[in-house]
């Protein structure tokens, strides 16, 4: 039987929204946006979509390109909200969070993308490559170059942010 | 905890902050881009009468211009503390009061692994602007393909002004001032140093703080010259003592993205017969290239981008078994072992609008990777559905033929 769409969309759009709120370097406005035109997409093919192995995965995939060709389509506009949502009584202080999001948003649209494949997607580096239409190599340099440009711009608040 | 997990859980923590809306608002939300989608193609095809096909060959490859070839591990002398990163940043400056120093040696952080770096808040007077370093290694040669020696592509990263400029001995600098985004204003200069013997250094100055409100001055603080000065400073020699691995003898280097020029002179040769083209301005992203066609009185832009083929085996299998997982489009395979990809997208997958964008992705038996696309308009963005320059078999014809193999 297929499942339907709207179970679909309720049961992954939450983890999509979360992956369009870091390839948006935290804008929340832009982040919900992207993943209604991304569950658009599917919905207007989901009984292909349906039979795939991996629905959740190629949602995954649509939701990036629509966050590239959202990039091309579009002059750098994208900010960073300074509202989010509530955070745990226990967060001493989610302005740190903020601070990785900006400089998130500092990096290329790709390269956040391969953070974002890479290292909350968890998937392969081919995987990544493949997504990207890049070389494998490429990918592996693009994450070693973020995540040091993200380490320079960041400086003491890593260690904070890695501690918190 | 190891790189990886450690970064995962940086982001896991960043995405707890992303919006919550209630699971219906996102399944109704999207049923409303479904049909605003499908209006918007509606009407695009009833205004289709005059088609302006543009057919583009497009090879998808790094925005900021260059091949991503990457110098292998362990190049980093381990005696670069974080101290000395932070001292030689305040060194390379001009006169002015620096705080908040800081610096990341090899090895150490959070994060380990990564080339060293640095930051300080630095102000000259009128106002304090966050600083920060970041170094790196290419693989040699450095070329034109080389990532960070071109200026970006403004399409995909705004700026208001980029100078490149090729120094005496060879090094290359490009000092790109971007726009700033539109809510908080920040402007970012940045400034990359690419030396002959792979080393890269690499500052960024913004006129504020952080990478947010309230800004403190105007611009930022270091001028293109004062910029030049520090990414170029041999100061920064002792981070780059070690030779570059990938000049010892024997090791692999990723073959580099061709120049558009090369690109468009092979494409040319495997156009149909007939064919009228017109490049426009000269084109610099290594590994694409576009070209306006005409054909049988139809104009298109093709797009071509060409990614070489990876330098080892088990890159091309990596790269060969997520090709054949792919689901987004027509798999085929032609007799010499490529596999083909064929994409129309726009509106005929999701039911009754007409396609905006032909695209034909090839990966050829050693590797290389070859995407053409084509779309009526001068740019993706504003592509109109009707009958392009070139059918899909003459897209393929370009993409499949053995000329793109070194």
């Amino acid at each position: 039987m297929t499942p339907d769409f709207g179970e679909f969309a309720a049961a992954r759009g939450q983890h999509l929204i979360r992956t369009a709120f870091l390839l948006t370097g935290g804008d929340a406005h832009l982040a919900e946006d992207l993943t209604q035109e991304a569950l658009g997409k599917l919905y207007g093919k989901w009984r292909r979509v349906a039979r795939l192995d991996n629905p959740a995965g190629y949602a995954h995939t649509v939701l990036v390109n629509t966050f590239l060709s959202h990039r091309r389509r579009r002059s750098s506009t994208e900010h960073v909200t300074d509202t989010f949502a509530e955070s745990p009584a226990t967060d001493p202080d989610p302005s740190l969070r903020l601070t990785l999001l900006r400089a998130l948003g500092e990096l290329g649209a790709q390269d956040r993308a391969v953070l974002v494949l890479r290292f909350w997607e968890d998937r392969s580096v081919e995987e990544t490559a493949h997504t990207l239409h890049l070389s494998a190599s490429a990918v592996r340099s693009r994450s070693a170059r973020a995540l040091t440009r993200l380490r320079a711009v960041l400086g003491a608040d890593l260690d904070d942010l890695a501690r918190s | 905890m190891s790189l990886d997990e450690k970064f995962a859980d940086l982001l896991r923590d960043a995405a707890d902050l992303a919006p919550a809306p209630p699971a219906a608002d996102l399944a109704d939300g999207a049923r409303r881009h479904h049909r605003r989608r499908r209006r918007r193609q509606a009407v695009l095809a009833g205004g289709a009468a005059v088609v302006a096909a543009v057919v583009v060959l497009a090879v998808r490859l790094p925005g900021a211009g260059g091949t991503d070839a990457v110098a292998p591990a362990g190049g980093w002398p381990e005696q670069i503390t974080a101290q000395f990163m932070a001292d030689t940043l305040t060194s390379v400056l001009p006169p002015g009061q620096v705080s908040a120093a800081g610096g990341y040696g090899v090895g150490d952080g959070p994060v380990p692994g990564l080339p060293p770096s640095a930051h300080l808040l630095y102000d000259d007077g009128n106002g304090a602007g966050m600083v920060t370093l970041s170094t790196h290694r290419v693989a040699l040669p450095v070329t034109d393909g080389t990532w960070g020696t071109q200026c970006a592509d403004p399409v995909e990263t705004p700026s208001e002004g980029c100078e490149r400029t090729v120094l005496p001995g060879g090094g290359i600098v490009v000092v790109d001032k971007l726009v700033p985004d539109a809510q908080a204003q920040v402007r970012k200069w940045q400034a990359t140093y690419t030396g002959t013997d792979g080393r890269q250094v690499s500052i960024w100055e913004v006129n504020s703080t952080s990478f947010g409100p309230p800004l403190t001055r105007p611009t930022p603080p270091l001028t293109t010259a004062q910029l030049v000065a520090a990414v170029t400073s041999s100061a920064w020699d002792p981070v780059f003592a070690k030779p570059a691995p990938g000049t010892a003898p024997g090791a692999t280097q990723s073959t580099a993205a061709p120049a558009p020029g090369q690109i468009l002179a092979t494409a040319t040769t495997l156009l149909p017969p007939g064919t009228r083209t017109d490049t426009g301005a000269e084109q610099h992203t290594p590994g694409q290239a576009h070209v306006e066609l005409t054909l049988d009185g139809r104009t298109s832009m093709l797009a071509v981008h060409v990614q070489p083929r990876p330098s080892d085996k088990a890159a091309v299998a990596g790269e060969r078994e997520a090709f054949e997982k792919d689901t987004s489009g027509t798999l085929t395979h032609t007799p010499d072992g490529s596999s083909v990809l064929v994409r129309e997208t726009g509106a005929t997958k999701t039911g009754g609008g007409p396609t905006l964008r032909w695209s034909v992705e090839v990966l050829h038996p050693d590797g290389t990777k070859i995407l053409t696309s084509e779309w009526n308009g001068t740019s993706e963005a504003e592509a109109q559905p009707g009958t392009p320059a070139l059918t899909v078999d003459q897209l393929k014809t370009i993409a499949t033929a053995p000329a793109w193999r070194p």
